[in-house]
This record gives structure tokens, C-alpha cells and sequence, in this order.
């Protein structure tokens, strides 16, 4: 009778250690992070919204709400003022940010090959990317810019530069020859307004050499140093999010409908299924892929930080462990 | 199957095959026409209705971009402080109607080296004209397409279709138009903004009721009005394509966006039904408006139309049934009587005439050919019945006669119960037809026998009654005088006195004396019998000459006598033994009648007899009987 009660007593000491192992932050109340994300609502987050909804986030003590974010909606700033704790952000948008004195520290680089494209009206001579030479080219401007302009410097080429807010009309009215395209979302567009592939050229950055991580997740300094537990859940939760929408796409392609009709952003399911299909594997890799899931190489960095060095955009660069101080969520 | 059938049904049958047939094909031709008709009408109908509808966009637009360039002219004529701004802005969307907001945007930096860029904007709320500034809230207004795009493109623009967030805060589209500076600097933007939502209003308003309905897209494509209101802003027309994986909507939506108008086979977005799609450009846009007519109210309308035509068709089926029975009865009805009629005919009554019916057509023919094949029928029939009458006397005369032959000759055997001094037997097979023979014998006293056999010419009654007068007159005539010569002399006289009967009798007539064997005899024309004595020797009753009786009178008949000793047998016989014939056609003959005789020495009267008469019926070896066949013997044995 004593031997079965000891038994018992180590078998639910055993458990709840176990529990704790798994998640050091689960004890107590769950802490509230609002995460802020780059852009409203689409496929691009949708690691995401699946964590979120499948309880990854709550599951690592986690009370998560995520803030959509738009034109005008700087995360950066957003972190800054204290209006979210953590925010997915451009890695090169993460740098100038930190140069010019805002203190983020990267929990995770979710996006690591870059979807970044230029794409030019055939019927306007853009066949080959000399083609842009002297053309009117519209760019999302800032450090969105800074593989374009390295990779113009770079090939010598000066194009008439036209600032591309928020659409693609301007280039669909053939006010500018080239504009710059994210492959997930811009390309697909050009398609969904009635241009045939055949109609246009698209290069992406990543074939010419100018390919750098993209999204992120990052905090404050600060918070990093208050919360680093539940700053790596979140990355870890996160990245299980993404793994997960890649599991089950159609599933995570519902969760994406639900979140863009909720904040009724002009969404459509053809459009955000194309988006998901063409980010995932920007996001985890496939077999011979050189990176890691929801890992900044140092080479990549320093790849990074040189290219905005060059173009002036900052002036220096934090060292890869300061900007990257966890790699909590390094391991798959 | 069709075979078994009756000529009216298989008539039915087949006619209304045909006719079925021949309405299947106008049917299916007139539907096949209808629906060309009705997709004709539908699509002029559509085509019309469309481009109404677009002209009427067009019109709104036109003037709302004229408002549009009027205000920039002013704008960049005069010199206004931001007050008349405001003013004129405000003056625009009232008296507009369509407008739903206008604004002059100045690019930043025009006025200064600190400006920092203003938008005057004036809006139609519900309370009247509200104005703000837009650069002030964050809403970045160099930025957005109705900016920059004019900017950029330096002319006035339709923008897309968009969700004023932090403007107009609706769904609107935008008529902006660049402002210059005399000087050629760009100034800014002034615009005009159309709310989307009485173009919905406007489409929902068609008269398309439960057919279809119409949708607008942009530009590129996106849908701005749609009976979906999820669709709109959220789908284009290509991203509807893409999610459907249709190709063909693609196409369509790459002619639509290009500006031209058509009519098309089309599946409804939502209800995927077969449709058609009626688009035409609003040019001043750059949108397409599509009207969409449902595929199935034109089936619908063919449908009713089959209906009727199906109704009619059935009935006329019907009356044509009708009619055909009614056709096939009057012409198959003469040729049911006919057959009734021949039945009854095929029965053997003949009587009953054909009733043959009017006309001149084949079963007016046939009917009267059965008329004539009954009328000779019935000739034929009374002809075979008289000749069967005839035939019948003739057999019944003959059986008469045949009748009397066989009663006038004896014929029970002994005749003389208690005679042992002599035997007679004798045997009478009379032919079908010819007959006459005859034989008698009677005792004219105790010892005196008088053996008679003769053949009568001629057949039937008259021959059989010629036999019995002859009978009875010889039988008279030797009681009276028993004398064979003067008997037959007198019997001939008789007999030829009897008129032209041409009738004769042949006759050998004896007389024996039972006590000595003494016989007397005459012979009128007859075969001469013969004696086949007790030793054996065969020989012939002496010629003695004499003719035939009753054929001429007045003639002499001779007495011839021969001896009979015991033992010796007289045997008599007609022309029918000798003149039998065998199948080849071959006599029996005095010379095989005398080899067969001599065989048959020492038997009985009746053995002899029967012995020679089987002779002959061997010999015939059943050919047809020509003459009657008469064997008759006298045996002698003495007297006791």
C-alpha cells in the first residue's frame, strides 16, 4: 500500500516537472503579447493565426492578440511607443530601425529566402533587366529598396524612380515601366487584373543575387530581457504555427478567409491560397534549402547589414548576437 | 410481330409510326428554331439592355468628371485662399448629386518650404456638407492611387474602385485631375468621388427580375457591383477564374477589361448556371458591365412552347388514330365479310349469296370473283348431284336385276332331297354390270330331269326380265311338251314376238332320263358343255346347230341325243368361263377349260364345279370380272 502511494506520489512529481520542462512559462497566469503585424491581414501571416487558433501560443503560457497592421502602421514604431510587444518586421527595415536607435532584437527570422521581384511590361521593351535603363521604375522606397538599388548599383544600371505606395495600379495603367513586386502577393495581382504571365517579365532578386531574409519577429530589447522565456515561446510557437499551415494549408487557407473578412480587407481565396503556396517555402526550407527554420545565418547578417551600409541607409550594424540574442528557436 | 397483327392495327401501327415520326422531327426542328429565335431576342434584348444600362453609367460619369475638370480649372486659374477652397469644394457636392465628395489635394511643399502638403475635402453626409483636411489623421493622401496616379500619369484618372479608409470612409471611385502651375509645376490633384453604392442600386433596379442579373467590373477586373456582395472588391473576374480553374471566364474577363462588348455562353458566378453574358464597356471608366440572362428561361420558354406543340401533336396523334382506324375498318370490313363469307362458303352452304359492295376496287374484285366461284361451285355441285342420281338408278337397276337373276335360278343344294341317281351343282358369279346368264334345272317327273343354261344378252332390268319370261315360258313349255327342241322352237317364237327388244337368249336345254341316261337336247346358240365321262374321255355335246332364241322368229331347232352312262358328268358353262381374261388381257379358253376338265375325272358335281370356277378365278388373278361366270354340273350315277 505505502509502495503504491510513493509510486504515485513520484509518478505526478515526474509529470508535472515534465510539464514545467516543456513550458517554463506556462506557469501562473498567461502573459498577454500583442503582436503586430507588418501588413493587414493575409496569407502572409498565417503561421500566425494558426498558432494562435490551435492554441500554440496559449499552450506556451501565451494570451497573444494579433493587430493587424496597413499602410501608414510602422511595427517598429508601433514597439517603440509601447503599442505591442513584438511585431513581424522586414529584416532590412529591422536594421535601419536599430540605427537609428530603436532598440529590436530579432526572436526569429520566419521569412528566410527573399519573394522580393521586378517585374516589366514586355509590350513596353522590358525583356532582360538592362532593359530598366533609363525606364520609369516604381519602388516601395526606404530599406524595401535596398536590394534594388544594390542590385542596380551593382549591374550599373539608373532607372527613373517612381515611389510605389500601397498598389500596383500605377504600373497596371502603365504609368511606369517596372515595378517592384513581392512574389507572393504583387505577382499574383498582376495575374488577378487580367495580365497573362506572357504579357510580363519578372525577375526575382534572389536569382540575381540580391536575395535577403524578409519577415521576422521582434521585440524590444527590453522586453526581450524581462520575457526572454515567453519572447522564445512566442518564436518557437510561432514557427509551429508555420509548420502546421504547412501540414494542413486548406485548414490554415480558412483561418487566412476568416481573419482578412474580419477586418474586411479586400481578400480573396484564389489569391491568399497562391500566397501561402508560394511563401511556405520561403519559410521552411525544402530539402538542400541552406537554411533553418526560423534561423538568421550570420551570413545572411552580415550580407544584410552590408548592402544598407552601402547605400548609406545605416551606419553600423549591432553584432549578430546582440541583434539575435536568443537562438532559443534555432533548433527545428 | 407486325405480321400477326390485323391489316387495320398493322395499318394504325404503322401510320402513326410515321406520322410520330414525321411530328418528332417538326418538333424537335421547331424547338431547335425556337430557342435560335429566343436566344436571338435575348441577346438583342440583353445587348440593348446593356448598353442602356453602361450608357447610363457613362452619362454619371461624364458629367462627374466634367464637375471634376471644371473644379481644376478653377483651381489652377485662380488664386483661392483655402477658405474659397473649402467654399467652392463644398458648392461642388451640393449641387452634384453624384458626387458623393470632392476634394483639392496640393502637393506638399507647393506652398513653401514647410507646407507640408493640405487636401481640402468636402462630403455629402446625411446632415449636409462636412469638410476636412485629409492630410490631418495620418491618412496619407500622396500616397493613394487618386493622387498619384494622375500625378504620374499626368492626366485625369478613373481610379479603381476602393475603400476610402480615413476619406470617404466608403466604397467609391474617384475622378481625379491634375493641377499644374502655369509654370508647369505639378500643383495637386482635385477630385471628384463617386459612391458605388448607387451603382449597385442601379444594377438591382434592371428589369431582369428572376432571369439574371448584371455585374460591373473595373478596370482590372475587380468586381464593384455584383448580387454577391461578398464578391465585390474581394473577387475579380481572373481571381473568380483562377478559384473556378476556368479559362474561358479568364478570356472573357481579358475582353471585357480591353473594352469590348459581346454576347457569350456563360456560368453564373454564384448559381453556376448556364447563362449568357451580355458585356459592354463604360468608356470613361474603363469598366465592363455585364448582363446575365439565365440559359433556362429560354429553356423555360421552349419548354412551354414543346409543351403546346407535344399537346397539339398527341392529339393530333389521336384524331389521326381515329381517322386511320376508321379507314382501315372501311376498307378491311368488305374484306372481313368476305372472309365470313367465304368461310361460310368453305362450310358448304352455297346458297348464301356474296354480298359484293359497291365500287370498282380490288375487293370489289375479289368479292365478285368469290360470286362467280360460288355460282360455279353451285352448278358444279347440282351437275355431280344429277350425276350421281344417275349413276345411283343405274347401280340400283343393276342390283335389281341382279335381284331377279339370283331368284330365278336355283340355288339350294341338293335341289331333290333323297335323289341318289344323280348330282347337280352349280354356281352363278354374276359381273358388276353385264349380267344375263342363266340356269335351271327341274324334274319333269320322277325320272325325267331337265338341265337348262343360257346367257341373256343385254344387262340390268330389262335383261333380268327377259331371263325371267324366259324362265318361266321354257318351264311351261317342257311340262307341257317335254320335248328341248319343240320347247325352245315355241320359246323363240314367244320371245320374238314380244316386238323390238332386240333382246336374245342363248340356251342349251337336256332333258335326261334319270332311269337310263338317255339325253335329248337342243342347243340355241350356246357354248356346247361337255361330258366328261366316267374313264376320263372329255368330249363335246355334239354341234347341232341352232341360233340364238328369241332373236328371229319362225326358226327350227334341232334334237341331238347323247348317253350318259353312271360315273359320267355333264358339265355346262357360259361364255364367261372361256372368256375370262387374265390381267394381260389373255382368254381362259376352250382348250385350258378341256385340260382342266380332264383333270378333275371322278370328283363330285360340286368339287368339279368349284375345281373349275377356282381355275378361272386363278387364272383371272383378280382382274375385273367382265361377264357373269356360270358353271354348272350334271353327274350321272346311275339308277338305283
Amino acid at each position: 500500500m505505502r509502495r503504491i502511494l510513493r509510486s504515485a506520489l513520484i509518478a505526478v512529481l515526474l509529470a508535472s516537472m515534465t510539464e514545467a520542462g516543456a513550458s517554463k512559462a506556462g506557469a501562473g497566469e498567461p502573459l498577454p503579447v500583442r503582436l503586430i503585424l507588418q501588413w493587414t491581414h493575409q496569407a502572409q501571416f498565417a503561421g500566425c493565426y494558426v498558432a494562435l487558433e490551435k492554441g500554440f501560443y496559449k499552450a506556451r503560457g501565451l494570451d497573444v492578440s494579433l493587430l493587424p497592421g496597413g499602410p501608414g502602421i510602422a511595427p517598429a514604431t508601433w514597439l517603440e511607443e509601447g503599442k505591442a510587444e513584438a511585431g513581424t518586421i522586414w529584416l532590412t527595415d529591422a536594421l535601419v530601425a536599430r540605427d537609428r536607435g530603436v532598440p529590436l532584437v530579432q526572436l526569429a527570422q520566419i521569412v528566410n529566402r527573399s519573394n522580393l521581384m521586378l517585374v516589366g511590361w514586355k509590350n513596353k521593351g522590358i525583356r532582360v533587366l538592362g532593359d530598366v535603363e533609363g525606364r520609369r521604375v516604381s519602388l516601395w522606397g526606404a530599406s524595401l529598396d535596398a536590394p534594388f538599388d544594390g542590385l542596380f548599383k551593382a549591374r550599373g544600371l539608373r532607372v527613373r524612380r517612381v515611389p510605389q505606395y500601397d498598389s500596383i495600379n500605377l504600373f497596371l495603367q502603365g504609368g511606369v515601366d517596372a515595378c517592384s513586386a513581392m512574389s507572393y502577393n504583387e505577382a499574383n495581382r498582376i495575374y488577378e487584373a487580367g495580365v497573362d504571365p506572357g504579357e510580363v517579365t519578372a525577375f526575382a532578386l534572389r536569382d540575381l543575387g540580391f536575395g535577403l531574409p524578409e519577415d521576422g519577429l521582434y521585440c524590444l530589447e527590453s522586453y526581450f530581457k524581462a520575457h526572454r522565456p515567453e519572447c522564445e515561446a512566442l518564436a518557437a510557437a510561432t514557427m509551429d504555427g508555420w509548420r502546421e499551415a504547412a501540414r494542413d494549408p486548406e485548414g490554415a487557407l480558412r483561418l487566412v478567409m476568416r481573419y482578412a473578412r474580419s477586418s474586411h480587407v479586400p481578400a480573396n481565396e484564389a489569391h491568399m491560397r497562391w500566397m501561402l503556396g508560394t511563401i511556405l517555402p520561403s519559410i521552411l526550407p525544402a530539402p538542400g534549402d541552406p537554411w533553418t527554420p526560423g534561423h538568421l545565418s550570420a551570413e545572411d547578417y552580415v550580407r544584410a547589414a552590408g548592402l544598407l551600409k552601402g547605400q548609406d541607409l545605416i551606419r553600423t550594424a549591432v553584432p549578430l548576437n546582440v541583434f539575435r540574442p536568443s537562438e532559443a528557436s534555432h533548433a527545428p | 410481330m407486325l405480321r400477326n397483327m390485323s391489316i387495320g392495327a398493322r395499318m394504325s401501327v404503322l401510320v402513326l409510326a410515321a406520322a410520330g415520326g414525321v411530328l418528332c422531327l417538326i418538333a424537335g426542328y421547331g424547338a431547335h428554331r425556337s430557342r435560335l429565335v429566343l436566344k436571338d431576342e435575348l441577346e438583342a434584348k440583353a445587348r440593348a439592355l446593356g448598353a442602356a444600362t453602361a450608357f447610363h453609367i457613362e452619362v454619371v460619369e461624364r458629367s462627374v468628371a466634367k464637375t471634376a475638370e471644371g473644379l481644376a480649372m478653377a483651381v489652377s486659374a485662380l488664386p483661392l485662399q483655402p477658405a474659397e477652397v473649402d467654399d467652392l469644394l463644398t458648392r461642388v457636392v451640393e449641387t452634384n448629386a453624384e458626387v458623393f465628395g470632392s476634394a483639392a489635394a496640393f502637393e506638399p511643399g507647393v506652398f513653401g518650404q514647410k507646407d507640408p502638403g493640405t487636401a481640402h475635402y468636402a462630403m455629402a453626409r446625411s446632415g449636409g456638407v462636412v469638410l476636412k483636411n485629409l492630410a490631418e489623421g495620418g491618412y496619407a493622401y500622396e500616397t493613394q492611387d487618386w493622387y498619384v496616379l494622375p500625378k504620374e500619369l499626368k492626366r485625369p484618372v478613373w481610379s479603381e474602385p476602393y475603400f476610402d479608409k480615413g476619406g470617404g470612409d466608403i466604397l467609391m471611385a474617384t475622378y481625379s485631375v491634375p493641377v499644374w502651375f502655369r509654370d508647369g509645376r505639378f500643383m495637386g490633384v482635385v477630385t471628384c468621388d463617386v459612391s458605388l453604392a448607387w451603382l449597385s442600386k442601379e444594377l438591382t433596379s434592371l428589369p431582369l427580375g428572376e432571369q439574371g442579373y448584371a455585374f460591373l467590373i473595373s478596370k482590372i477586373g475587380t468586381l464593384i457591383a455584383h448580387p454577391t456582395r461578398q464578391f465585390i472588391m474581394n473577387e475579380s473576374i481572373f481571381s473568380l477564374a483562377e478559384e473556378r480553374q476556368d479559362p474561358a471566364l479568364r478570356d472573357l474577363g481579358r475582353r471585357m477589361v480591353r473594352g469590348e462588348s459581346g454576347f457569350v455562353p456563360f456560368r453564373s458566378f454564384t448559381t453556376r448556371k448556364d447563362s449568357y453574358l451580355a458585356f459592354s464597356p463604360i468608356p470613361s471608366t474603363g469598366w465592363s458591365l455585364g448582363v446575365v440572362f439565365y440559359k433556362d428561361i429560354i429553356t423555360a420558354k421552349v419548354n412551354a412552347l414543346g409543351r403546346t406543340q407535344l399537346a397539339l401533336g398527341l392529339l393530333g396523334i389521336l384524331l389521326l388514330f381515329v381517322l386511320v382506324l376508321w379507314i382501315s375498318r372501311s376498307i378491311t370490313k368488305p374484306l372481313k365479310e368476305l372472309d365470313a363469307a367465304t368461310r361460310v362458303l368453305a362450310s358448304g352452304d352455297l346458297e348464301t349469296p356474296l354480298s359484293i359492295p359497291s365500287g370498282d376496287d380490288e375487293v370489289v374484285h375479289l368479292s365478285s370473283s368469290f360470286e362467280a366461284m360460288r355460282l360455279d361451285l353451285k352448278r358444279y355441285m347440282a351437275d355431280l348431284q344429277a350425276t350421281t342420281a344417275a349413276r345411283e338408278r343405274v347401280a340400283r337397276e343393276l342390283q335389281i336385276a341382279h335381284n331377279i337373276q339370283m331368284s330365278l335360278v336355283p340355288r339350294t343344294f341338293p335341289p331333290f332331297l333323297g335323289r341318289e341317281d344323280f348330282e347337280i351343282f352349280a354356281v352363278l358369279d354374276p359381273a358388276r354390270e353385264i349380267g344375263g346368264d342363266l340356269y335351271d334345272f327341274l324334274l319333269l317327273d320322277p325320272f325325267h330331269l331337265c338341265v337348262i343354261i343360257g346367257d341373256v344378252s343385254g344387262k340390268g332390268i330389262p335383261a333380268a326380265l327377259f331371263m325371267a319370261v324366259t324362265r318361266s315360258f321354257l318351264r311351261a313349255f317342257l311340262r307341257e311338251a317335254p320335248d328341248p327342241a319343240a320347247a325352245l322352237a315355241r320359246l323363240n317364237d314367244e320371245l320374238a314376238s314380244q316386238g323390238d327388244t332386240n333382246m336374245f337368249v342363248t340356251l342349251f336345254c337336256t332333258i335326261i332320263d334319270l332311269r337310263t341316261g338317255e339325253a335329248r337336247f337342243t342347243n340355241g346358240g350356246h357354248n356346247p358343255p361337255y361330258l366328261l365321262r366316267a374313264g376320263g374321255a372329255l368330249e363335246s355335246i355334239p354341234l347341232i346347230g341352232g341360233i340364238v332364241v328369241g332373236a328371229i322368229p319362225d326358226m327350227p331347232y334341232k334334237s341331238g341325243a347323247f348317253q350318259l352312262a353312271p360315273g359320267d358328268a355333264l358339265v355346262l358353262y357360259t361364255d364367261g368361263v372361256t372368256e375370262a381374261e387374265d390381267r394381260a388381257g389373255g382368254f381362259f379358253g376352250e382348250e385350258r377349260a378341256e385340260a382342266e376338265l380332264k383333270t378333275l375325272q371322278g370328283k363330285s358335281a360340286e368339287d368339279l364345279v368349284r375345281a373349275l370356277r377356282g381355275k378361272v378365278a386363278a387364272f383371272a388373278e383378280g382382274a375385273q370380272q367382265s361377264d357373269d361366270i356360270t358353271v354348272m354340273a350334271f353327274k350321272y350315277l346311275g339308277a338305283k
